[in-house]
Parts: structure tokens; sequence; C-alpha cells
């Protein structure tokens, strides 16, 4: 064969087999009505509350689909979008492009504030608290009497690690209870909720159960999974009297660890409902390079019979064993009763 | 109850008599000298074979071109270009060529807007292919079959939970390869062209919806529900003050796509590369 005849081949099968794109699904038109038939999907397939809300979907699209125009600019569409996200109620919903951010915040919004940490910073701490690993602020209120440890974790987001949980655990090992602070905690790394809830039990405790989204339907799940908190092997573990303290800015992975923690029987959960998310976020790049996120799983209560699933179901929140609030006249006098109660509460134990 | 079949102990003696005398035979022919052993046949056998085989080691690299749609993650297409790299054995026996081949790639989507501004996009890609080809009598034509695995991973920062997308796919393939001697510019060559077409497989993929926690999706697939394509066409030509290693040159196209039947998601991934490399006999 002349070279000739060989190069002659070898773009034949290069012209042949340069046609995968053909078996591409087109990719949505990058216009407002692309945009939006994409986004609308992208819920519609994805997202895990519409029954458990209520929400008809095809009449937000009916609605929404009605103001759009492809000679709109894209800060119109973004309104227009935001505003049909909106009617899911979920914090985890939110369209990012680069000049906003959809958001509902009204989990928290809606209720009066009852936390403020230059409070437990000027009125509490005052300079004596330690911080661990970078997540953890610890206090100890056994002077002048009792015996109360106190944990503040500020962020999910910020990692606790199997050492920082050592440490806190041998510090108040002696105490008569803990307090764990989770107030205004918005949520980060759900794998947090279970590197701690592991160290609160000295036996296998099932915690919660969770589905997630396995298909386009409504009502496409995994069959429900038990999670359960197991301590690790020779790890310490403390299962002294524990008090978490609970706002309307407990939030995603901060409500996950309350939602398990509350399933252990030395746990009191205090303080105000948390403010929801229950399920974790799937994401999405729109074709305009907007993205989108909307939730994609549920996670219950342990189903003990007492409740429906739509009661286990923790989407919108925990209640609290206790219920507690701190004014914001309280708190502008430099007192939070909400850790006041929680530490009188342990020293009546 | 039902007895099992019991040997009798005079069949199993006559067993093991026998078996002790096939030995003793064997070993008696190979210290008499008279005519080869059971192990010096084997070895006997295996110089012969080596004799008219040829085996050659090649690594290549290279880079190319990939064109890829995961709908799982998104639902635009991206084009990345790649680079390469292929490790081959090949065996030449007389009526039989083995292929033992392990290509890499990895490519760097650029992806269409930067708003988080953690927008990296990964998209790697790594195969063990095994194949065994006959020769027709006379014809350059071979054909043969073979089992491949593929793992490949595509990773984009950008989204969160639904950042990471992995796929397994183990297949059994028939395979054809057209292969033939020439000159090129003075030196004796050999070019292939090489057409694959996996005829059942087992593809995992991670998740099976769009959450990592939801576990993996599996398919025993058949062609129309998981398809690839891969062609190879290259030139191996021998180096110019050698006699047995040679350049080699080879353009390869490897698609592969999921039926949306299994889901409502599309992956397809084309991808095409251009390696250069040496490859050395083996002596």
């Amino acid at each position: 064969m002349s070279l000739k005849r060989t190069f002659l081949t070898g773009a034949v099968c290069f012209a042949l087999f340069a046609c995968e794109e053909l078996f591409f699904i087109p990719e949505p038109e990058n216009t407002p009505t692309g945009i939006f038939g994409q986004a609308w999907v992208f819920a519609d397939e994805e997202y895990s509350f519409f029954e458990y809300k209520g929400i008809d979907w095809d009449a937000a699209k009916a609605v929404y689909e009605a103001q759009i125009t492809d000679d709109m600019g894209d800060e119109a569409l973004f309104q227009v979008l935001a505003t049909m996200l909106n009617q899911l109620r979920d914090g985890h919903v939110n369209l990012t492009s680069d000049f906003d951010r959809s958001r509902n915040w009204k989990w928290y919004l809606d209720y009066q504030p009852n936390y403020d940490f230059d409070v437990l910073e000027r009125y509490y701490f005052q300079s004596e608290e330690q911080y661990i690993g970078g997540a953890l602020i610890l206090f100890d209120f056994s002077s002048p009497s009792g015996d109360v440890g106190y944990i503040h974790y500020r962020s999910f987001m910020n990692a606790v690690s199997s050492a920082d949980m050592d440490y806190v655990i041998e510090k108040f090992k002696d105490h008569k209870g803990l307090i764990i602070d989770l107030r205004n905690n918005t949520g980060g790394i759900a794998q947090m909720a279970t590197v701690i809830g592991n160290r609160l039990t000295d036996t296998r405790v099932a915690v919660a159960e969770e589905q997630f989204k396995n298909g386009p339907g409504h009502d496409d799940f995994t069959a429900k999974a038990t999670r359960y908190f197991e301590p690790p092997v020779g790890a310490s573990t403390y299962t002294k009297p524990i008090v978490i303290l609970t706002n309307r800015r407990c939030y995603s992975a901060t409500n996950f660890f309350v939602t398990m923690a509350s399933s252990l029987d030395h746990v009191t959960i205090m303080g105000d409902k948390t403010g929801g998310g229950g399920g974790y976020p799937a994401n999405t790049v729109l074709t305009n390079g907007w993205e989108l996120r909307v939730s994609s799983s549920r996670l219950f209560l342990v189903d003990d019979g007492s409740l429906t699933e739509d009661q286990r179901n923790v989407e919108d929140g925990v209640e609290p064993d206790v219920s507690v609030s701190s004014t914001e006249s309280e708190l502008a006098t430099g007192v939070d009763n909400i850790l006041d109660t929680a530490i009188a509460y342990i020293r009546g134990l | 109850m039902k007895r099992l079949p019991v040997l009798s102990l005079k069949i199993f003696v006559l067993m093991i008599v026998l078996i002790f005398s096939a030995a003793m035979g064997w070993c008696a022919d190979e210290s008499s000298g008279e005519s080869p052993g059971l192990f010096e046949r084997i070895m006997m056998r295996r110089r012969a074979r080596i004799a008219v085989t040829d085996i050659y080691a090649v690594s290549t690299a290279g880079f190319g071109y990939t064109a890829l749609q995961d709908t799982r993650m998104t639902p635009l297409i991206y084009r990345a270009p790649v680079v390469a790299a292929n490790i081959q054995s090949l065996i030449y026996r007389p009526k039989a060529l083995i292929l033992f081949s392990i290509p890499a790639y990895f490519a760097y989507p650029i992806t269409p807007k930067s708003i988080a501004g953690e927008e990296a996009y990964y998209v790697m890609r790594g195969t063990v292919d095994l194949a065994y080809l006959r020769q027709f009598q006379r014809a350059p034509l071979a054909l043969g079959g073979g089992v491949m695995f593929t793992a490949g991973a595509r990773l984009q920062s950008s989204l969160g939970n639904s950042a990471t997308n992995v796929d397994f796919i183990a297949s059994v393939f028939p395979t054809l390869r057209w292969e033939d001697d020439f000159s090129l510019l003075k030196r004796p060559a050999i070019w292939h062209i090489q057409a694959t077409v996996p005829i059942y497989s087992f593809v995992t993929r991670l998740p099976a919806y769009n959450l990592p926690m939801v576990g993996p999706q599996i398919i025993w697939a058949f062609p129309w529900r998981f398809y690839r394509v891969r062609i190879k066409a290259g030139i191996s030509r021998l180096l110019q003050h050698s006699e047995e290693n040679r350049l080699n040159i080879e353009y390869s196209y490897d698609f592969y796509g999921l039926s949306v039947k299994d889901s409502t998601h599309r992956l397809a991934l084309g991808l095409h590369t251009l390696t250069v490399g040496y490859a050395m006999k083996r002596m």
C-alpha cells in the first residue's frame, strides 16, 4: 500500500468516526425560553419535597413561563426564575448568576432573633474560652458551682477531627453534663454530624432514616435507609447528659445533626425549632452558566410509631424538647436565657 | 436418604498404581536420554514457539480531542484537548497476535463561565485491554476477541454534591484487525487498522441518579444499551539504524455512550488521540 493510500485511509477513518456529537442530546438553547425550560425541568426531576409541601409545579410553570420573552434581559430572567424557585420554600434552592444569588431565607427571617455571639464573648466567656482545631469553642461553666461543660460549634463548614473529640471528651468526662451550642450554625459538611454523633453513644443506635431521588418522577425515591450513630472502636465516648441548643438559624447539616442526636436518650434539644433543610442539594449548570441547586433527598426522624411520615420529615425543622427563647431586651443586658436555662437544667439533674 | 457413590478400595488402589506407573515411566524417559521427557518436551515446544514469536513493548504518548456530554451533571456539551499515554505489548506468532494495552487519557474542558471561582472540570479515563487475534490464511486480516476494563471519572468542582461521576465498564468484544507490510521512506513498515465493538458489557455508574449517596447503577448491557466503538489505525516503521526496533504512530478513536432508556440521563463521550512512541523488540 502506498503512503498516499495509507494517509487517505486514515483521513477517511477520522471523517467517519469524528461524529460523536450526533449521539448527544442537543443543548438547551441559550435563550430565556431555553434557560427557563431547563431550570424548570431540573427542579421537576430532582426536587424532593413536592408532595410534602403540596406544590403544584406544573401550575408554577404555567404562571411563570408566561412571563418569559426572548428579548428580556438577564436580570429580568433571573428575577422570574428566582420567584418561581421561591415557590419551593426551600433554603437549599439557589440560582446563582454572576450578579445575584436567589435565596429563600424565610426559615429564619420570619422569626425573632434570640442569639448574640457578642453576649457570649463579653458576658460569659470573658476571654477564658478555648478554641479547638478551628471549629470548636470550649468553655467550662464549673465555676463557681456546678459541673457544666460547653462546646460552641459555629459552623459545620469547619471540620471536627477525631482528635478534637478526644480532647473534648477527656476535658469534660468528669462533668455533670455537656452543652453543645449549635445556634446560628447554618450547616456545612454533613459528614460532621456523624463524626460528632458517633462519639455521643457507646452502642450502635438508629438515629434517622433517609432516602434519595432516583428518578424523574416526584415519587421516585430509594427505599428508606436507616442511619446510625456507632462508636468508633477504641474511641472514648460521652454518654452523660447533653443539652443541644438550637434556634431558627440551625439549618442543613446542623438540622441533620439535631435530627439524629434527638434519638439519643441522654440528649435534650433546647431552644427554638431548627430552621430545617432536610435534603442534600443536587447541582447543575444551565446553558448560560448560571448554577442551580435543589434539595434532592429526604431525612426523617426514626419511626417510633408515634408520628406520621410527614411529621417525621425534618425539612421544616426539628422541634425542641424544651422550648426556650431569649428576648432582645435580655440579650441587650447581657443575658442569654437559652444558655442560662441549659446550665440550670444540667445542674438540676 | 441418598448415599453418595463411594469408590471401592480395589479401584482406588488400581488408580494409585496406574498414576505411579505413569510417573515412573516419564521419569525413566527423562533419565534414559533416549527420548525427551515431559518437561523437556514442554520446554522444547516453548523454545520453538519463542523462536517464531516477536514481542514488542510499545510505549507511546500523544494528544487528542474529546467531546462529551453527561446530562447527569449538566446538559452542556464539553469539548477539550486531551493528553494521552499508552503502554502496549504486542506478541506476534506465526498465525496469531496477542495485544495487551493500557491507554490512559486526561482532559480539562473549559467550563462556560466562572461564577463561584471553582470551575475546574477534570475528565480521566483508563483502560486495560487484552485481545487475541487469529490470522486468516494468507489474507492480512485477523479476527479475534478479548476483554477490556475501563474506568472513567468526571469531576466538576462547582457542582457541589453532584460534582463526581464515575463509571466502570468491563466488556467482552470481538475485534478485527487488518495489518500488512509496506515500505515507508525506504524502510520496512507495517500499517494496521483495528475495530472493536463490545457485545456485552457490565457497566457501573456512580451515582445512580444525582447524589453519590444514592449508590451505584449497575447495568448488564448489550450494544443497544451501552454502545462503544473503538477504531485504531497506525503505522509502525523500522527505525533508521535498527533491524528490530520501530517507531509507532497510531490514531485512535473511542466512542461510548449509554442509552437514555436506562435513565433520563445521557452519557456520551468521543475521544480522538494521536500517539507517537517507540516499539522495542524484546529479546
